[in-house]
Formats: C-alpha cells, sequence, structure tokens
C-alpha cells in the first residue's frame, strides 16, 4: 500500500526517512497536499505493506493510506 | 621557509581532511537550503544536517538530537543563554579564566558576578559560599583559552545540580581536544565551537541542551523556520525554536565531515599527541633563560603554552616570530582580560603558542630554535 505520512516538524520528517532508509523502505519527500494541512509543510510518501514500526513514531502527525486518489487517515496524532 | 601555524587557539588550521571537499561539494552539487521544500536534493541536505546533530550527540555524550541547535558560533550560543536566563541585578558565579564571549553579555545586562577560584590542588574549593539568593546561573570556561588549563567543572555542576542553578559550559578550547561528556559533567547547556578543535569552517557552532533549558530560555533571533508557516508566532518546539533564518548550510557539510574524522580518529588519541607535543615544547623551552611559562598546577592541559618574556615586548617577540621565521603566534590579552588578570600578567599579556592535532614535531622544534634565537 501507499502511505503518506505528516509530521509536527521538519526534525520529525528527517528522523522518519532515517528510520525508513534503515528498514529498506523506499520514499520520497513532498509537499504537504492542501487537504493534509500539516505543522511542517513536507510529508513523506511511501509503499510498505507493514506499517507497524510508524506506530510508535512521536514526529508522525498523521498516517495516511492512498487510496483512489484519496486519503484516508490510518492514525493522526493530536 | 615554511609557514607554522601556532594559532590553534583562536581557529584551527589545517581543517580535517574531507571539510574542503564537503562544503564543495555542497557548493556546486546541492546548493539547496534546509527545511523549506520538499524535493529530493533538499532532503538529502536535511539528512547530512539530522546526520550531524547525531555525530555531535556521539561526540558530546548526549542523548537528544532535536536539542542539539546550531548557531552561527559560539558566541552566539553563550549570548542567547546567558541574556535568555538572566536580567538585571540577577547574581552569576563564573571562573577567573571566562573569555568575553561571557563576560562582555554579563557586563551589557548588568549581572552581579562573583569569581570561583581554583586552589593549588586544582580543584574550586569555596565555590558553596559564593552562591546568593538571587544567583541564578553558573556559567564557566572548560579551558581556559591563554593558559590552556582545563577547569575542574563536574564538581562545579555537580554543586549546581544540588542547588538547582542552571550550569552552562563554554567548550570552544575543550571539544575535539579532550573527552568533553555532557552527562559527566553534569551541565545543563553545553556551548561548542565548530571551527577550533573541531576542525570544522568559521560560521558554525551551536548549544545543547536539557528539555529544561530548551523550556526556558527565549531565542533571539527569530523568522522563518519553514514550520507552523501559517502562524506568526515562533515555535516553541526543538530545534526549530532556536533556528530561524537559513542556516550556515556549506558550514554544516564541513562540520559532518570533520566531526567523521575525530570520532573514527578518537579524541583520546588526539589527547594523546597533543600533549606529546605540549611537552615536546616545555621540554624544549625549559633551559631558555629569559622567558618564563603561565601556568597552572595540578591540572590538565589543552595544547596551549602562554609564554612571558623578561627584557622583550611580547609583541616585538610576536612580530620577530613572524617577521624572521614565519611562526603565527597570538600576542596579547586573547580576549580574556579577567584570565590575565587571575594569572598576574594584566595588562602587558602573554605570547600564545596553541597547538593541533596537524601540528608536528619539527614545527614545534623550529619554534624552540627561535626562540633561542630571539632571546641571545
Amino acid at each position: 500500500m501507499e502511505y503518506i505520512a505528516t509530521f509536527f516538524t521538519h526534525f520529525g520528517a528527517n528522523q522518519f526517512c532515517r528510520t525508513l532508509k534503515k528498514i529498506n523502505i523506499k520514499y520520497r519527500m513532498m509537499p504537504v497536499p492542501r487537504k493534509l494541512s500539516s505543522s511542517c509543510g513536507t510529508c513523506v510518501r511511501f509503499f510498505s505493506d507493514d506499517i507497524e514500526f510508524s506506530k510508535n513514531s512521536d514526529d508522525i502527525e498523521g498516517l495516511y493510506k492512498i487510496e483512489n486518489d484519496d486519503y484516508i487517515a490510518v492514525f493522526i496524532n493530536e | 621557509m615554511k609557514r607554522i601555524y601556532m594559532d590553534n587557539g583562536a581557529t584551527s588550521f589545517p581543517k580535517a581532511p574531507n571539510v574542503a571537499e564537503a562544503v564543495y561539494k555542497y557548493m556546486t552539487e546541492n546548493g539547496c537550503n534546509v527545511n523549506r521544500s520538499s524535493y529530493e536534493n533538499a532532503g538529502e541536505a536535511e539528512d547530512i544536517l539530522l546526520d550531524t546533530r547525531y555525530l555531535l550527540c556521539h561526540l558530546f555524550d548526549f542523548d537528544k538530537p532535536s536539542n542539539v541547535v546550531f548557531t552561527s558560533g559560539i558566541t552566539e550560543s553563550l549570548n542567547c543563554v546567558i541574556k535568555g536566563l538572566l536580567k538585571k541585578g540577577d547574581h552569576c558565579i563564573v571562573s577567573g579564566f571566562e573569555h568575553n564571549a561571557v563576560m562582555r553579555p554579563l557586563n551589557s545586562i548588568g549581572v552581579e558576578w562573583s569569581v570561583a577560584e581554583i586552589s593549588k590542588n586544582g580543584h574550586f574549593e569555596n565555590i558553596e559560599s559564593l552562591f546568593r539568593e538571587n544567583t541564578r546561573l553558573v556559567v564557566m570556561t572548560h579551558s581556559s583559552n591563554v593558559f590552556g588549563n582545563v577547569l575542574p567543572l563536574e564538581e562545579v555542576g555537580e554543586i549546581c545540580k544540588k542547588k538547582n542553578i542552571p550550569f552552562v559550559i563554554d567548550t570552544a578550547q575543550t571539544a575535539g581536544h579532550i573527552n568533553v561528556s555532557f552527562k559527566n559533567l553534569n551541565c545543563d547547556v553545553l556551548c561548542f565551537a565548530g571551527h577550533k578543535g573541531l576542525l570544522a569552517p568559521q560560521g558554525i557552532g551551536g548549544m545543547i541542551m536539557t528539555d529544561e533549558m530548551a523550556k526556558k530560555i527565549p531565542p533571539i533571533i527569530e523568522g522563518g523556520t519553514g514550520s507552523v508557516s501559517h502562524t506568526i508566532e515562533t515555535p516553541f518546539f526543538m530545534p526549530d525554536k532556536f533556528e530561524a533564518g537559513t542556516m550556515n548550510i556549506p558550514a554544516i557539510y564541513g562540520l559532518n565531515a570533520a566531526l567523521k574524522y575525530i570520532i573514527d580518529t578518537k579524541v583520546e588519541n588526539i589527547e594523546k599527541t597533543e600533549n606529546i607535543l605540549r611537552e615536546r615544547f616545555l621540554k624544549g623551552i625549559s633551559n631558555i633563560k629569559g622567558l618564563h611559562i603561565v601556568d597552572c598546577e595540578n591540572t590538565k592541559h589543552t595544547p596551549v603554552v602562554s609564554l612571558v618574556f623578561d627584557n622583550i615586548d611580547m609583541a616585538e617577540v610576536s612580530y620577530i616570530l613572524e617577521k624572521d621565521f614565519l611562526i603565527e603566534t597570538r600576542c596579547g590579552l586573547h580576549c580574556a582580560p579577567i584570565a590575565h588578570k587571575t594569572m598576574g600578567t594584566y595588562p602587558q599579556g602573554t605570547v600564545r603558542f596553541s597547538f593541533g592535532y596537524f601540528t608536528t614535531n619539527d614545527e614545534i622544534d623550529a619554534v624552540i630554535t627561535a626562540l633561542n634565537k630571539i632571546i641571545i
């Protein structure tokens, strides 16, 4: 599945990229789509079958599944 | 004749291998800003930035990379912390070896300050008696930029912790020369310079701090951070709170390369090499009449030696060393008048010889020969 993760901070986005790199998940950074407006203007787009690793991240503001050109919230951290 | 650089206390030269290449590579192949845009090259620059925070955590024995803040240099770091934590009428404790990067901000705020003296045994014996009701901060250099004596800050940190007073450390002269542990020093903020012992370019330094200090200290520079751009309020989160505006990214690439070199080489090996150089120099000048080493007993040392001369003005010595022997030194007060007052060398000053990891035995011997000739 393809996902987009948004972040509270750039620092958090970069930390998350580091995690993805470590576990060999390919990713791209991209500007946050208007629909998902977020504290940090950069989000991370990646493919993965398993998203367990992302659930304990304090850096992620929201994780969204990309389906039929729409963004479906998997979880949102307040 | 080859130039002999003996002014590493002012700024290190040469820099670590790969530093210039890293800066050049960034400027010619990447060139992107960080924390603004999201394309791949910007991501690569951000990755170097984050990696540099991790390397600093490793070097300074610190756990939280988000609390590693970059500034234009250690002077900015010290200004930010001192001006953020103190106001007129507060009291602060310093060592007798502070640089003006500490003393001038204290003076301009109108802070009362007391000097903690070091006893002959190399310890701060009476520091507890200096604390007052209005003491709000203890700030100390880790090592004198003039005399090279390392201060026993671990014991100061313990007292500060007990009294719940923030302890700020200036590591301008120790980072990269000896092991510096945020945890062992019991400090709340550690300020560092990139361009001295860390062997990186000028224009980059920083500070690392506890969560409590990150909340308490206000930023002195505010502006764009690339985060929470919908609001005109400065973000409270780290490290954005203290990093408004575009950072010195070329210097951060250089610092990244320098830190990798230092970590690979191991700081204890750097310390050992520099101690050998210092001992060689001290032994070589020990029989020269008419000059004296100004030194503190019973302390560790960084590779800095200050000399005074009986019959020649310090400026003349420094001038002749450069003119006749291409030996570059710094004479005078070294931006540290209170350190010279502590050691009795104010106002005439000293001639300072500051070595580095890349100084060679031949260079040390050439300086000894030159000093012998000058004295005659």
